[in-house]
């Protein structure tokens, strides 16, 4: 009996441990699929954003994370040429002789305590650096049909019909328009009429941020207003019906709030003289010179200004931004008038995209209410905050303008909500922690030596010229 | 002149899941009352009681022993985070505790009775593969309290008796994350490892108006545990540049940490009743009071990423349970038990996460009793874990996806006495 009875139990134990298990799900991960899309041959117009440009710089070690670049990955699409450029790239510092910025330290090790000061600095050229053949090979530079990837940084919305080189080009001298477009070898054709030779079956576009980023990074100096709306919807519209004669899908994407970025938004306008207590800056502001209150930003660019006594921006021996005779350039400040200009053009400028879209059946990326989102609320990814601060937020690059290599993944993630709703796709999103284990750790590079004097004085991130876009 | 940094870090955040959730209890501290899905606060009457309700061992006589242990195998998965891939499906990696049970009574006389508990009342873990995509929020975690518990229960009239318990609690935590140094592009392993004693209280009350009917009630207040000076360790791999190296060390220094728990106040009421010879009943309602913690501060000896101290807001809810148990005495040897019980989660939705993460359950139960001799008894149980099925869409840490989860546990306890 007694036997029986535990043969039993045991026996109903193991019935039940072998029938009691977790069941696991048909599906385990979503499989591709690019639904009423067809992502045959991809083409991405745009400008620096679309390029891939960040921490002031177009180079191939990061152009191998531009959203475009992602999307085509998830999306499957086997051929996804790109202007790959040479370590240390090409960007904002290349007319002072070196490339993308780097962080040398997040806490400048000479000053220990206080607030915390990194050192900022780009890359300088190595020698022998070939200006005029920049690109990662003989491969990409001579590819004998044009790149896929056609953005161009510091494109405007007009260059995309009109630029086929620097010369041409809305500033007249950028010379990515030779670098990505390669005139005359294509026939002095622009960035549409090279999407067009690649009859492409899809294409993503995102343009019109140039328009209005300029004004506010040079603190409404240059240029010195945003596009006319009434040019910017003209031209848009004008730009669509081009693209739409490829007979491609496409999707495209509006502008984020210019005034949002780390670049505006990461120097207090309040500063601390070394008084123990912060005073509100001196500026040169629209309505002339005046203390900055907190409607007013103080640009990245303002950061080595502040305080100087070289004598280069105000009389010798009077600290820049605390007296009246002395106020912070208005080169380095978006006074509340130009903030609201610059804010007026990105809503103008966004609606006039999303009337232009609709009406021919495209859908938008609101990248600007998901960047307003993150602005305002963070955001968490798998246990990980991103944020919009500059160095520790994660989403920008060392410019404080451009995204980093993560956040152009999380766009790319943007673009492919948007894709499979509108085309009824499932291309999976980019895998955010999977990139995070992928990235290569940005090492300091104990060995280079640099003069930071030099540094701050000559090429600084926070030395003057606002970076190129 | 720019904005103080701080390097954000979720390893400062002590998960408050990690350390509190009622999934981490455990409430299978007798293969009798286990059996009968843990209503046992009113019946309370084997060497168990000293922890269902210590009012029970004035009924046992002379001196007894109790040996017994759980085997706990519990199954869990995630599916998403849906903003990484809706359908991508993890399983933790299986594993098994073996919460044990000492228990000893001594009658002193007819109203007095002492008693001895040794118990783990929170002893769980969880463990995912390193490389998971919530890898930023637990890796492996493992949470124990070990119950040393003196009891002394008097029998005030017939049929009425209270007990007053006091228990040595040994506390211990180890938590393991990644902790991604974004500046760097770099993945770091943080291990947080402490353990404490700390002092908690029982009481129990048994009353039984009629030869049929028994009430009873158990409280315990709750247990502060005071963890100092717990090792915060930090595993970044080396880039093989020296000063890269010496800027991630210098931000995460190993170092010490300290952080109060409170362990929460547990109230439960039972009521039994013995329907014929053979056929008792009991329903206990059980409640956890997680409510009263909002915050869980961390602090460190040396600033981790900048920060010394992290506040994570827990905003918990209180968890209440209802357990149903029947048992049939076959014949004078023989007991056949069944148990059933409602189980509801402490942690709100947007505070889930993968630690262990908590839900609403059913448990079912089935076991028996067999008395060998006149001093030894064996009682065994099978219970049934089937939690349900719980999807996050309003997750604090950007971690939305259905958690799935289920459980086997197996028990054996023995009984002496002289």
């Amino acid at each position: 009996m007694k036997t029986l009875f535990k043969g039993l139990i045991l026996l109903s134990g193991l019935v039940f441990l072998s029938a009691c298990s977790l069941q696991d799900p048909d599906i385990t991960s979503t499989t591709l699929s690019t639904g009423n899309a067809d992502f045959s041959r991809y083409v991405a117009i745009g400008n620096s954003l679309t390029a891939g440009y960040q921490s002031g710089a177009l180079t191939q070690e990061h152009q191998a994370y531009s959203f475009p670049k992602y999307i085509a990955t998830q999306a499957g699409v086997t051929e996804f040429n790109q202007p790959l450029l040479t370590w240390p790239g090409i960007g904002t510092y290349t007319t002072s002789g070196a490339g993308i910025l780097k962080l040398y330290a997040l806490d400048d090790p000479s000053t220990p305590g206080g607030t915390p000061d990194p050192i900022i600095a780009p890359v300088p050229y190595p020698e022998g650096y070939n200006f005029a053949f920049p690109y990662a090979s003989q491969e990409v530079g001579f590819l004998a049909k044009p790149y896929n990837n056609l953005g161009v940084p510091g494109a405007a919305l007009v260059d995309v019909l009109k630029a086929t080189d620097a010369a041409s080009s809305a500033s007249g001298s950028n010379s990515f328009f030779d670098i990505v477009l390669r005139n005359p070898n294509f026939g002095g054709t622009n960035q549409y009429q090279q999407a067009k030779m690649l009859q492409p079956t899809f294409m993503t576009v995102w343009i019109g941020n140039n328009d209005v980023l300029g004004y506010a990074t040079s603190g409404g100096t240059s240029p010195a207003a945003p596009t006319p709306v009434d040019a910017f919807g003209f031209l848009y519209g004008q730009m669509l019906d081009s693209l739409m004669t490829t007979g491609a899908d496409m999707v495209v994407a509006n502008i984020p709030d210019v005034t949002a970025i780390p670049f505006m938004t990461t120097v207090p306008y309040a500063i601390d003289p070394g008084i123990g207590v912060a005073v509100p800056l001196v500026i040169q502001a629209s309505d002339g010179v005046r203390q900055a209150t907190s409607q007013d930003l103080i640009l990245l660019t303002a950061k080595s200004l502040i305080g100087d006594t070289s004598g280069a921006y105000g009389p010798a021996g009077v600290p820049v931004g605390f007296n009246a005779a002395a106020p912070l350039p208005t080169s380095v400040v978006l006074d509340k008038d130009e903030v609201a200009i610059a804010s007026q053009a990105v809503t103008d400028f966004n609606n006039t995209i999303a009337t232009l879209a609709a009406a021919r059946g495209i859908a938008v990326v609101d990248v600007n209410s998901f960047f307003n989102d993150v602005k305002s609320n963070g955001l968490p990814i798998a246990g990980l905050e991103f944020n919009a601060d500059f160095l520790t937020g994660g989403l920008f690059s060392l410019d404080g303008v451009h995204p980093s290599d993560l956040g152009y993944a999380i766009i790319a993630n943007e673009f492919i909500k948007t894709i499979n709703d509108k085309f009824d796709a499932t291309i999976p999103f980019v895998n955010i922690v999977a990139v995070m284990e992928e990235l290569s750790p940005t090492v300091i590079n104990g060995n280079a030596k640099f003069d930071k004097d030099a540094f701050n004085n000559v090429v600084g991130l926070f030395s003057g010229s606002a970076p190129q876009k | 002149m720019l904005k103080k940094f701080t390097v954000f870090f979720s390893v400062l955040v002590l998960s408050a899941s990690q350390l509190s959730a009622s999934g981490f209890s455990i409430y299978e501290q007798g293969a009798k009352a286990t059996a009968m899905g843990g209503a046992f606060i009113a019946q309370a009457n084997d060497v168990s009681s000293v922890f269902y309700n210590p009012a029970g061992i004035t009924a046992l006589s002379g001196l007894n022993f109790g040996l017994g242990t759980t085997i706990i195998m519990p199954q869990f998965a995630f599916q998403g985070p849906t903003n990484i891939d809706p359908n991508l499906y993890t399983r933790a990696n299986e594993q098994i505790f073996p919460p044990s049970t000492f228990y000893l009574t001594y009658q002193i006389n007819d109203d007095l009775t002492l008693g001895f508990g040794f118990y783990t009342m929170f002893g769980l873990g969880s463990d995912w593969d390193k490389n998971w995509p919530g890898r930023q929020l637990a890796t492996q975690s493992e949470v124990q309290t070990f119950y040393l518990n003196p009891v002394v229960a008097y029998e005030i009239m017939d049929g009425l008796s209270v007990a007053a318990g006091v228990s040595a609690v040994i506390g211990k935590v180890s938590l393991g994350k990644s902790v991604y140094y974004g500046p760097r592009n770099v993945f770091g392993e943080s291990l947080l490892e402490a353990s404490t004693t700390g002092i908690g209280f029982n009481f129990g009350l048994q009353y039984k108006p009629t030869d049929e009917l028994s009430l009873g009630v158990t409280y315990r207040p709750n247990t502060l545990l005071a963890f100092e000076g717990g090792d915060a360790t930090f595993d970044f791999p080396v880039t093989g540049d020296a000063a890269t190296d010496a800027e991630i060390a210098a931000l995460f220094p190993n170092t010490k940490g300290s952080a109060d728990l409170t362990l929460p106040t547990l109230l439960g009421v039972g009521i039994s009743y013995q329907f014929t010879k053979a056929l008792t009943a009991e329903f206990d309602w059980m409640q956890l009071g997680w409510s009263s913690y909002d915050e869980l501060v961390v602090k460190f000896d040396d600033p981790v990423g900048g920060k010394t101290e992290s506040v994570a807001e827990r905003k918990y809810e209180d968890s209440f349970s209802l357990r149903l148990g029947v048992q049939y005495q076959v014949n004078d040897d023989l007991a056949l038990r069944l148990g059933y019980v409602r189980d509801n989660k402490a942690v709100p939705d947007e505070r889930v996460e993968p630690s262990l993460p908590g839900g609403n359950r059913d448990l079912y139960s089935v076991g028996f009793g067999y008395t060998v001799n006149k001093s030894l008894t064996v009682d065994g149980f099978y219970m049934l874990l089937l939690q349900e099925d719980r999807t996050i869409t309003n997750s604090v840490d950007g971690f939305n996806g259905t958690y799935t989860g289920m459980g086997n546990l197996f028990g054996v306890s023995f009984q002496y006495g002289l």
